[in-house]
């Protein structure tokens, strides 16, 4: 089967720092997949290279086979390919369903033919339909972030990038967000996480990839990325793997 | 006879370039570094020429000599405008809408202090009349007003202790460490709220000293302040948001700008010449003519 | 359900105002109404793209002229058009000048937006002053129109203006400007086109003005550059709005009428040169200092706040 998003030789660097030097990463369809790395690794970067908001000094970004590099971000996301920022950056003004509201008219009108829920069945995924009609700017983080998830949800996409979803959370919301991502999986939308957290990884993922200092280390199911020699060396120190098999 | 009509156009535009190049340089230093947004000195500009004005046709001070007391005066309304008026809009982030806030309320500021001309002054035309004032120099046969000579050179001036004290004094370096993050400079023991009222209150400096060689060049009216506002954002845009040397060859190209179209064209146009230069220079260079970094 | 509540709200004041008119004979007080009606019309396309946007023009009086010379250009030249034909002429021909005029201005945002639009304010003014084909200072005289029809037609305009504004920015485009205001990142991110989405606000913004501008034609009877091109007009329209509640339909209404009554008050009571620009700055900091949003949500949230502690002392 080919990959549904495929990164091909990546090359970019701020001023003089190298943050990428050639990376390739190709994600198969209804898969839900890891990106772990060191903080200042590129993970948040390289979403930003995939959704068009920068350009990659070299290399491509393949959807489905085509070429998105030098596409708009608007573009970008009206094919399919929704977003969850690490820091939240909800439309303050506006309440959780307005904000789906606005994501279906705009991308989502696009891709009708790729619906999978109603409006308001997003707000019950996504915990919100108490709150539907408050606006954002008054809400709690969690739900900043549940709003996030409904507006990239709302948008009717096939690849869904979560930046650090887990940040900021208890650990009981986290579990409902690992079990709202196996959802989306099993209704084939194709899941892309980038995390600190290495259980919530390991627990998820079906394919990891290991970004450390411009490069992919490793790739592979989590269970042998947890056990790579390099991957080690590179993200504990060299110590033990304790945290890993915790 | 051609060719000196144009050098003296040029030197002319450059002369009254350096006033708007010092307004710019007004707005660059709290928006290019603290991101305030000032409406205001344009009208701060008036009021000073209208107190040079005051100060010359009761007491017979020489507008110069009066710069000794306006100064501090107009460094302190600064002062006190910052800490009173700005400082909570000082927390709020761009996008919440900062400088729409800042804008706002230092327009009303300025519409105060014109209305204050208008009802002190009134709406005539004034004009501080030293004796110097039309005195000029001559080079072949080219002449230059001698308030055209003093006006480049405090620019230059100001410009070269402004960058003196943003590079080596303490003040400078604080300054410079708000300038790049608020809350990490606010976490050092900076007090980022007092930078910011003394950025305020140099900026306001700077406009008295616009103000002074304005009103020794043209004849003042309380309505000008808004326009000479605008022409120091012209300079500040055109010069690349910020940049203290951009803001300055771009003030001195607006002037130039200005005075070649009244050479060539219809004075009354000029203006409109500058600002579809304006316009035109946003669709190709939206960053500006001479963007730093 | 809410829209029906606002048609009928509407059609309620409309009556009122017509009774209001009878009793009154079209006289001075019929005069201002429509005279803070159409700066009401002004505003609420201004609010479009300063409050919806979040880009401040301070050249809305191109399109407000625009529309005016529309309707004056004509007569001016001895053509026999219906006036009213030519009003909504104007607001087409204002939307036009926006659309395309959007293409260099709309490639800058939030500061440099707002001089460009100063530097359009100009540059337009004083094309018209020099051009002696646009009867440069001159201005234009038309033949004063039946104000028992005109007045009327004004408020009648005013009150669909305000219900379709009201109406547009529930709608999914209306979400969409509030969208690229509030974080234009994410709003690329979910597929908003941000060029096209401001470009829409401006174009209908202009419209608006311009139909403001070509009702002011006839309702003076009279257009000349400075008080349809003038800088004075552009503040008034953008006052109203930020002093009312930018962002909001009721707020910019409430701004408008406040800013104009106050202006003429002001004009015809204080004596003393330049008292009018003093109120204005004046109350201008005052709310900009007690209410960052303006009159009608700091209002808003006193109610909620009054509401709050009534609620906590049951």
């Amino acid at each position: 089967m080919a990959p549904i998003l495929e990164v091909k030789d990546l090359k970019k660097s701020f001023g003089g720092l190298e943050v990428f030097s050639g990376i390739n990463i190709s994600i198969e369809e209804n898969q839900i997949y890891g990106i772990i790395g060191t903080n200042g690794a590129g993970k948040t970067t390289l979403f930003n290279i995939i959704c068009g908001v920068l350009r990659p000094d070299c290399g491509s970004v393949l959807y489905k086979g085509v070429d998105i590099t030098a596409k708009e971000t608007h573009q970008i996301a009206a094919m399919g390919i929704g977003r969850c920022f690490q820091t939240v950056m909800p439309f303050k003004s506006m309440t959780p369903y307005e904000n789906a509201r606005v994501a279906r008219a705009a991308a989502g009108k696009l891709n009708q033919d790729r619906q999978k829920f109603s409006l308001e069945e997003i707000m019950e995924i996504t915990n919100l339909q108490d709150k539907m009609n408050i606006r954002t700017q008054e809400l709690s983080l969690p739900d900043k972030k549940n709003v996030e998830i409904a507006r990239a949800l709302a948008c009717n996409p096939e690849v869904i990038l979560f930046d650090e979803v887990s940040c900021g959370l208890s650990g009981e919301e986290i579990y409902s967000r690992m079990e709202l991502m196996r959802n989306l999986a099993k209704l084939g939308i194709t899941v892309v996480v980038v995390e600190h957290i290495m259980l919530f990884i390991k627990e998820i993922c079906d394919q990891v990839s290991v970004l450390h200092s411009g490069k992919v280390i490793c790739s592979g199911t989590p269970k042998e990325v947890a056990e790579d020699e390099g991957v080690i060396e590179a993200y504990l120190g060299g110590k033990s793997n304790e945290n890993f098999r915790s | 006879m051609e060719l000196t009509g144009l050098i003296q156009t040029i030197f002319g535009g450059i002369g009254v370039g350096s006033i708007y190049a010092l307004l710019g340089l007004a707005f660059a230093l709290v928006f290019g570094r603290l991101k305030i947004c000032s409406y205001m000195h344009g009208d701060l500009a008036i009021l000073a020429a209208y107190m040079g004005f005051f100060l010359f046709n009761t007491l017979g001070v020489d507008p110069f000599l009066s710069l000794i007391v306006l100064l501090p005066i107009f460094f302190f309304l600064g002062y006190y405008i910052q800490t009173i008026f700005m400082k909570p809009f000082m927390s709020m982030e761009v996008w919440q809408g900062r400088y729409q806030a800042q804008i706002m309320v230092t327009w009303g500021i300025g519409m105060c202090i014109m209305a204050a001309e208008f009802m002190i002054w009134s709406g005539t035309y004034r004009i501080i009349s030293v004796p110097y004032r039309n005195t000029t120099l001559a080079f072949a046969n080219i002449t230059i007003p001698i308030v055209h000579i003093l006006s480049v050179a405090s620019l230059v001036v100001i410009y070269t202790v402004l960058n003196y004290v943003l590079k080596k004094t303490d003040l400078g370096i604080s300054f410079r460490a708000c300038s790049v993050d608020r809350v990490t400079a606010m976490l050092t023991g900076i007090n980022y709220q007092r930078i910011c009222a003394i950025a305020f209150g140099i900026s306001s400096s700077i406009a008295v000293v616009a103000g002074t060689f304005y009103a020794l060049t043209n004849q003042i009216t309380p309505a000008i302040g808004l326009e000479l506002t605008f022409k120091g954002w012209v300079a500040v845009i055109i010069g690349g948001m910020g940049s203290l040397g951009g803001v300055i060859l771009a003030g001195l190209l607006v002037g130039l700008v200005e005075s070649l179209t009244s050479y060539f064209w219809i004075p009354a146009l000029k203006e409109a010449v500058l600002f579809v230069g304006l316009l035109i220079l946003l669709i190709t260079r939206p960053g500006g003519l001479f963007k730093s970094r | 359900m809410n829209l029906k509540k606002w048609i009928l709200s509407g059609i309620f004041a409309f009556i009122l105002y017509l009774v209001f008119l009878s009793i009154t004979d079209a006289g001075f007080t019929a005069n201002f109404i429509a005279y803070i009606c159409l700066f009401v019309i002004a505003g609420q396309g201004w609010n479009l793209l300063g409050g919806y946007i979040g880009e401040i023009s301070f050249g809305h009086a191109v399109f407000f002229g625009i529309g005016a010379y529309t309707v004056g250009l004509p007569v001016g030249y001895g053509l026999d058009i219906n006036l009213l034909l030519l009003v909504f002429c104007g607001a087409i021909v204002a939307g036009l000048f926006a659309l395309i005029i959007s293409y260099p201005l709309l490639r800058v945002q939030g500061f440099p937006f707002l001089v460009g639009t100063y530097g359009l304010g100009i540059v337009v003014k004083s094309i018209v002053v020099v051009s002696p084909a646009l009867f440069a200072t001159r201005g234009i005289f038309l033949k004063s129109y039946d104000k028992e029809i005109l007045y009327p037609l004004i408020v009648a305009i005013t009150i669909a203006v305000i219900i379709f504004v009201k109406w547009l920015v529930e709608q999914d485009i209306g979400l969409k400007f509030k969208a690229v205001r509030d974080v234009p990142v994410a709003a690329r991110m979910i597929g908003i086109n941000i060029y096209k989405t401001k470009a829409t606000a401006l174009v209908i913004s202009a419209v608006l003005t311009g139909l403001a501008g070509g009702l002011f034609a006839l309702y003076g009877s009279f257009v000349n550059p400075s008080a349809c091109f003038g800088e004075n007009t552009s503040i008034f329209i953008l006052l109203g709005p930020y002093i009312g509640g930018i962002g909001t339909v009721l707020g910019s209404l409430f701004g408008s009428t406040i800013v104009i009554i106050l202006q003429e008050l002001a004009r015809s009571l204080i004596k003393v040169n330049g008292g009018h620009y003093m109120l204005m700055g004046l109350l201008l900091i005052t709310v900009m200092m007690v209410s960052k949003e303006g009159i009608y949500p700091g209002l808003v949230k006193l109610m909620g706040k009054v509401k709050k502690a009534g609620a906590k002392r049951e």
